[in-house]
């Protein structure tokens, strides 16, 4: 039979694009195929890897990284790609080390072809040769080996231009317990080495590795201008490229914390600081309340001291802590300020006395009043001037009669939405329906003055029965091992679900559907993304977003991309169900400017040394 | 949340046994710092110091989080990372009062775990903690190909094996990722010392078409020397040394399926309020399905699925499996509700596709408890006032699966089973297996005992003689002896914990004519005839290589000690009649009498070993 030779591939190619939610029906039978030769110099190279890949429109790690056909070459270096569609591929050839090259050239990211029906193309041949090799070791400024840092390259071409150097994906350079690192594979030109981060902006709070050290190049430059370039040629070993690394300047932020109303320095209440992220707002840091992470309290006169602050814009705030009545009663502003070279001093945070909501939560067609001990509101109010932005929110618990008290807000608007105790994700099915005030609907929160007592509020809560269902359709690529489709749905017409409410996540099968139940009827924005990485074989963990090109383990890449994630707008009706269809394109990406999403995050995380655990 | 089920990757997990009655090793000090003003007890700082043998770390990066799994969340309760100075000290402020987590990371440095009983160390606010690291050792070699050429960037990993006495640990892939370079060498480090196997290729992966750009995407690991995990070759690493010549011939190949549907609690029905979870709503932590496939001889994780099914039954597919003997078990995450597990079933994959493997879910249970402090008639010296909320305690399933996943401490807090009570004192345990448990109690507070478990029972009347009244009888269980028996879906509520003030402790060190046998451990048995079954008062701890042991939280009274060298189960020998009953009278027999008086601390005893 024409097909029994190559079916295997057929069938594989066929299988994949199922999986993955992709259909590649042929309307013309099959029959391209395309054939080459590899060789190492002039010897013919067996053995070796070959993946083809379908329709990347460009040479990006995620559109590259979709289902692919491998094969390797013979004992003679030849392979073949056999029962083809017509359309446009790239042949790369897969070999860590070795540069390669096609027709002279230097081939990158494999070689781009266009097929046609039934064509047969020939002489897609490749030459393989070692890549250079530049090794070194990095040492701290009193000579200790820095262990398991990795080493970023940066090419330099002819006109002095200077780009990131991406190994191949799977490869990363580090060094080891002997501070020894060897970066292999490189093709010749020019390039520097470094290591080290810069200032520890960003990144998830404290998991971060290495933090201590600034970018260092080689030989021990903290600027690009003073660093040596390095030659490197193919095949040929450059040796001692050692650098040694400058460690961090870090200083210190100190103030008071203060009765706004008295000037009465306030003690014993824990103090917490976050990064601001420069030309964002301040508010995309996360909520003082939600972290819980703290420098220390206050001491006697008020004063506070935190330490171990690199350059950089932070914002320093009073943690609102439900045990503690005197923060659960106060609001205060966060008070923002900048790090260059010497310590920030002179703060003060101005505790002001918070208005309070007091009300009854009634769940709709709730029989076991047991049910709302587990219940909590969260109430999110908006400072009404500028500075620091990024609200906190008070919670509280719900008495077993459903009576419930937030305080220490601040003037101005409050959101109020509801959670589940014991339920750490952000998905609880719980929603918000209505907010009454001495009777009336409040379509968009409470309105709050200077530290006023609201009472007579009743919040009605019940948990959804409607869903949404729907299908996420991929295209521009194809899913790799470690990529999941997440679907996330938002409440947009109630406002009264608060700021930071209802983001609920549900995940994708393997044929792209999805639901989303528990919902309350309503106008939702439906969203699917693509995120990288996960369990098991795929990846190193994602960290939310597409991975990046040459994504070196450990390396944070100067612009992160992510897949760009598309939305819709879906209307639920009562205990309805609600169908959907989403189209993501992975070949279309946009950068990321701060740490990866995780969806349905955990609280509590845990470090790098334990392994992952869902809690 | 989750508890008991063994599918962690537990890094340099020493074989474990947990007693009633906690040991803490005598390598690590703990000192109790009062602080001066303190406004109120709600906060502090924790402070140490981190040395290896060539002195003070500095920049080890230290990340203290909460150890219990609900004091998470709270105001002050957050992870924090801190680094060491170029003394290797550090300080972390702004921490509630709970137990805390100290974990200490360096690249190329290990702590040594080197007794038997977990070697947890958590910590109160306004204690010093001094962490002893010591260089990891490493493992090199080269990965070749059938032919004996070199392989480029094919990623190598070791799992843990047993520890440097030869105690089996659970086996999980170390921290860190590891490939060879363009001569074919990788070179691994920050290892414990102990054995290991080391293997070519992704572990967990494989799976259709593959993807990235690695040549060995999909492939199976290849172990050494050139085998399949079952054959595997284990290599020996010393503290601090190198093995090298770690060669391995690489296979490769694509492994198989193992497939089968998930029948039983699908969706969660123990919630009337809410409506049925389907099996896809909710995504992570959201109540979906997940099915893991765990090597069945040391319960590492190979490989994870989560399951998604719109029609009827669910299914699911695990690819990429290498030959060999697994576990497969489904479990369904329910926030808010207890989580349901199935048994899990053993899977044997040679050469071909396994189908079939059928998972029912079955409920798990929960337990509500309260800690209660009795009125004590003695009352020690304390720099630090206890509070319930700085205790710890776990349910730990009697059953042992096999030695690699024994349950202890270290495994408790990295599967988030341990629970500490409420300023209340109430405590809840949930998503546990079905199977006998015992509470198991980590104290922080040095003055306390644990008196008393118990759970009331149904009280009974007897029958009414003639001419007296029928009287009810309040039945109550010692759930220290007896433990707890779950059954699927059980809400076991009312266990009462009691502690007492007035705690003894004893260190010492065990001294003998020729070295000291391994793996030897000390028993503290009660010596009074009445308390032969009262579980609560008897103790065991390892002795370190030192000769050097501590034991704590012992009730007043008189005791035997008795050494032994072993490393079996010791929590069986204490919660088995017939095993207890041996201990005693081999106690007995040794004749080593030991009084303590209430707060007594006993520092520098000396156990001769006898012949």
């Amino acid at each position: 039979m024409r097909f029994s030779r190559n079916s295997a591939i057929f069938v594989l190619l066929f299988t994949v694009s199922a999986v993955n939610g992709q259909s590649l029906q042929p309307t013309v039978p099959a029959t391209a195929s395309v054939t080459g030769q590899i060789k190492i110099g002039e010897t013919p190279a067996p053995g070796v890897s070959v993946a083809l890949i379908t329709s990347a429109r460009q040479a990006t790690p995620v559109a590259q990284a979709n289902a692919q056909t491998r094969t390797t070459t013979d004992a003679d270096g030849r392979y073949k790609f056999a029962n083809l569609a017509a359309g446009n591929y790239r042949v790369t050839v897969l070999s860590p080390g070795y540069i390669v090259f096609g027709n002279s050239e230097l081939v990158r990211n494999g070689q781009q072809i266009t097929v046609k029906d039934g064509e047969a193309i020939e002489r897609i041949d490749f030459t393989m040769t070692r890549g250079g090799v530049i090794t070194g070791k990095v040492t701290s400024n009193t000579n200790r080996p820095i262990i398991g840092e990795p080493i970023t390259l940066t090419t330099i071409d002819d006109s002095g231009k200077q780009a990131a150097f991406n190994a191949p994906e799977g490869v990363g350079f580090r060094t080891d317990d002997r501070g020894n690192y060897r970066a292999f594979g490189l093709p010749p030109g020019k390039y520097l080495v470094s290591a080290g981060r810069g200032n520890a902006q960003g990144g998830a709070p404290g998991f971060a590795a290495n933090r201590t050290y600034q970018r260092t190049f080689h030989p021990e430059a903290t600027e690009e201008s003073t660093a040596v370039p390095i030659t490197v040629e193919a095949g040929k070993e450059v040796t001692e490229i050692d650098i040694r690394m400058a460690s961090i300047e870090t200083y210190a932020a100190t103030g008071r914390v203060v009765e706004a109303e008295t000037g009465k320095p306030i003690a014993g209440v824990l103090i917490g600081h976050n990064t601001v992220r420069s030309g964002g707002r301040g508010g995309q840091a996360p909520l003082p309340q939600a972290q819980g992470g703290a420098d220390g309290t206050s001491g006697n006169e008020g004063e506070f001291r935190i330490e171990g602050l690199a350059r950089g814009k932070y914002s320093v705030y009073v943690v609102q802590d439900a045990q503690n009545p005197l923060t659960s009663e106060y609001y205060s502003e966060p008070a923002t300020f900048e790090i260059a070279t010497t310590d920030a001093t002179g703060l003060e945070l101005r505790l002001q006395r918070g208005a309070s909501v007091n009300g009854i939560v009634v769940l709709d067609g709730a029989t076991d009043p047991g049910i709302l001990t587990n219940v909590r509101i969260n109430a999110f109010s908006r400072s009404g001037g500028g500075g620091g932005g990024g609200r906190g929110s008070n919670a509280s618990a719900v008495a077993p009669n459903g009576t419930f008290r937030v305080a220490g807000l601040s003037p101005g608007r409050v959101s109020l939405n509801v959670s589940e105790a014991n339920n750490a994700g952000p998905f609880s099915g719980l929603q918000v329906l209505r907010i009454e005030r001495d009777g009336a609907e409040m379509q968009s929160g409470l309105e709050v003055t200077q530290g006023e007592q609201v009472s007579g509020v009743r919040v009605y809560i019940a948990y959804g029965t409607s869903s949404i269902r729907g299908l996420v359709k991929v295209e521009g690529g194809t899913l790799t091992q470690g990529m999941r489709l997440m679907v996330t749905a938002r409440r947009t017409d109630n406002s009264s679900g608060g700021r930071g409410g209802g983001m609920m996540p549900a995940q994708v099968d393997a044929q792209g559907q999805f639901q989303i139940e528990r919902l309350v009827a309503g106008t939702y924005e439906v969203t699917a993304q693509a995120m990288g990485g996960g369990f098991g074989g795929g990846g190193f963990g994602g960290r939310g977003g597409g991975q990046q090109a040459g994504q070196q383990p450990g390396q944070q890449t100067v612009q992160q991309m992510r897949v760009t994630p598309v939305s819709q707008t879906v209307v639920v009706g009562n205990n309805a169900t609600q169908n959907v269809t989403l189209m993501l394109n992975l070949a279309a990406q946009t950068p990321v400017n701060s740490q990866g999403n995780q969806p349905g995050n955990r609280q509590g995380g845990q470090p790098n040394n334990p392994p992952r655990r869902r809690p | 949340m989750r508890n008991c089920l063994s599918l962690l990757l537990c890094l340099f997990c020493v074989s474990p046994s947990i007693f009633a009655q906690e040991t803490k090793p005598a390598s690590v000090k703990v000192e109790a710092k009062s602080s001066e003003a303190e406004p109120s007890n709600l906060y502090g700082a924790i402070t140490g110091r981190v040395i290896s043998e060539d002195g003070p770390l500095p920049f080890v990066s230290i990340t203290v989080l909460p150890v219990s799994n609900n004091t998470r969340g709270r105001g002050g309760n957050a992870p924090r990372n801190v680094t060491t100075d170029a003394e290797g000290n550090f300080k972390v402020d702004g921490l509630r009062a709970s137990a805390w987590n100290v974990i200490p990371s360096a690249q190329g440095y290990v702590v040594e775990t080197t007794n038997d009983e977990t070697t947890q160390q958590f910590y109160r606010i306004n204690e010093s903690a001094t962490i002893r690291m010591s260089k990891g050792g490493v493992i090199t070699g080269r990965v070749l190909s059938a032919a004996g050429e070199p392989l480029i960037a094919v990623p190598v990993s070791v799992q843990y094996i047993r520890d440097a006495q030869g105690r089996p640990a659970s086996g999980g892939t170390n921290t860190g990722f590891f490939q060879t370079d363009d001569r074919g060498v990788y070179r691994i480090y920050g290892l414990q010392p102990g054995n290991y196997v080391v293997s070519a290729g992704r572990t967990g992966g494989g799976g259709p078409g593959g993807g990235g750009r690695s040549p060995y995407d999909g492939d199976v690991p290849t172990y050494f020397p050139s085998a399949t995990r079952d054959t595997a070759v284990e290599v020996s690493v010393s503290s601090g040394g190198e093995t090298s010549g770690i060669d391995i011939q690489y296979r490769g190949g694509k492994g198989r399926a193992v497939s089968g549907k998930i029948t039983g609690a699908v969706t969660d029905t123990t919630n009337t309020n809410r409506p049925a979870f389907g099996p896809g709503g909710g995504g992570p932590g959201g109540g979906g399905i997940s099915v893991t496939l765990t090597h069945a001889a040391t319960g590492t994780v190979f490989n994870r699925t989560f399951v998604m099914s719109r029609s009827g039954t669910p299914t699911y597919a695990l690819y990429g499996v290498p030959d060999g003997e697994y576990e497969v078990t489904a479990e369904r995450d329910t926030p808010g509700g207890n989580d349901a597990v199935s048994v899990p079933r053993r899977v044997v994959v040679t050469g071909r596709d396994v189908t079939g493997i059928d998972l029912t879910l079955m409920p798990m249970a929960s337990v509500a408890a309260k800690l209660q402090l009795e009125v004590a008639t003695t009352k020690c010296e304390t720099n630090h006032k206890a509070t319930f909320e700085e205790q710890l305690f776990v349910l730990q399933p009697e059953e042992e699966k096999n030695t690699a996943t024994r349950p202890n401490l270290r495994r408790a807090f990295l599967d988030n089973s341990l629970v500490s009570p409420e300023r209340t004192g109430e405590m809840s345990f949930r998503n546990l297996n079905i199977g006998r448990y015992y509470l198991v109690a980590k104290l922080l507070d040095d003055n306390w005992y644990i008196r008393s478990i118990t759970l009331p029972g149904a009280p009974f009347k007897t029958a009414a003689k003639a001419g007296a009244k029928a009287t009810t009888t309040a039945t109550t269980t010692d759930v220290a002896r007896t433990g707890l028996n779950l059954k699927s879906g059980d809400k076991i509520t009312g266990l009462m914990v009691k502690v007492s003030e007035g705690a003894a402790a004893l260190k010492g060190n065990v001294k003998a004519d020729e070295p000291l046998p391994p793996l030897l451990r000390v028993y503290v048995v009660p010596a009074e005839k009445e308390r032969t079954d009262e579980v609560l008062r008897y103790a065991v701890a390892a002795v370190a290589t030192d000769g050097s042991f501590s034991v704590g939280h012992l009730a007043p009274g008189k005791y035997w000690l008795l050494t032994r060298s072993e490393f079996d189960d010791a929590r069986k020998k204490i919660w088995d009649n017939t095993e207890r009953t041996k201990l005693r009278r081999e106690a007995e027999a040794a004749n080593i009498a030991v009084e303590l008086q209430a707060c007594q601390r006993v520092t520098n005893y000396e156990l001769r070993l006898k012949k």
